[in-house]
């Protein structure tokens, strides 16, 4: 876990430091949002595809499966409830609250 | 945006149940790393084209701690309206609330206990990260920034961090990553709590 954590910080730095210096070519930075696009879908796409493979996942999603959705729309529900909640009381720039604080 | 991650998703559903052979099933960890880090990689680059980022996230202060702070209570919460939902043990319900969409950890701890709590909560936590996934783009432009961190918890320091650096800023993406950490380090602590407490 530790290491992980710290992997991920690691290329998240080097990415970050390689651009603060100036150091990524400018073809690339133009491109970056279409790169991340196409990492992205192939991340989901694989993610399906462990899911679709995935026995235990499979035999079990009709028996407990609208147990465990019912877990996951209440708990990422009320997370989300909180943290508006918080930030509305507490977070008024409007640059990381996107700006529905008005 | 979320239609189409919606069609890979299916797409990648359909793949491995009727396409892919059982051996792909052992490379895709490997080629998730992979992907991962490339994408991190790439969110390093967005962060650091931008010199304003570190000034901004200054003026908030340790007000960003308020964002794993409420994300935490508001699962606590979830799992005790589920307790009182399903008629199940109070610490179980809490536990697998705990996992925070940390799917694998949390489903290792609690399995020994509960194979059903276990698969529930394994079942829960990747039920929570697509929806998070899905929900992203339209929290983002409906309810705000920072809920975008709740919804995923624990994946908004690494899956979830291209999609939400994809629909908000890069403070929020900072934000995130500092979150998801702090969110993942609390499965590891919280989990076992509530396991012990069953």
């Amino acid at each position: 876990m530790a290491l992980r954590v710290l992997l991920y910080f690691g290329i998240l730095a080097v990415g970050w430091f390689l651009s603060s210096k100036g150091k990524i070519h400018g073809n690339l930075m133009k491109r970056i949002s279409v790169i991340q696009s196409i990492i992205l879908f192939g991340l989901i796409y694989i993610m399906g595809v462990r899911i679709g493979m995935d026995d235990q996942i499979l035999s079990s999603i009709g028996q407990i499966g609208v147990m465990a959705a019912v877990f996951a729309l209440v708990t990422a529900s009320l997370s989300i409830l909180f943290v508006y909640i918080a930030r509305k009381k507490l977070i008024a720039d409007a640059n990381i609250t996107g700006g529905k604080n008005d | 945006m979320t239609k189409k991650i919606l069609i890979a998703l299916v797409l990648g559903i359909v793949s491995g149940l009727f396409i892919m052979p059982d051996a792909v099933y052992e490379n895709t960890g490997l080629l998730m790393d992979i992907g991962l880090c490339l994408l991190l990689f790439f969110v390093g680059i967005d962060l650091g084209s931008d010199k304003e980022i570190f000034k901004n996230l200054k003026n908030v202060g340790f007000k960003i701690l308020i964002v794993p702070a409420a994300t935490i209570i508001g699962s606590l919460t979830g799992g005790i309206v589920c307790s009182f939902i399903f008629d199940i043990d109070l610490f179980g319900s809490l536990a697998i609330a705990s996992g925070l969409s940390w799917y694998t950890l949390s489903a290792i701890i609690i399995t020994p206990i509960s194979s059903e709590l276990g698969t529930v909560a394994f079942l829960s936590n990747v039920f929570r990260e697509v929806m998070a996934f899905v929900a992203i783009p339209f929290i983002a432009k409906h309810i705000g920034y920072l809920e975008t961190i709740a919804a995923g918890a624990a994946i908004s320091m690494d899956t979830g961090l291209p999609m939400i650096t994809k629909n908000t800023n890069q403070e929020v993406a900072v934000i995130s990553f500092i979150s998801g950490v702090i969110l993942s380090l609390a499965v590891t602590v919280l989990v076992p709590i509530f396991v012990g407490l069953i």
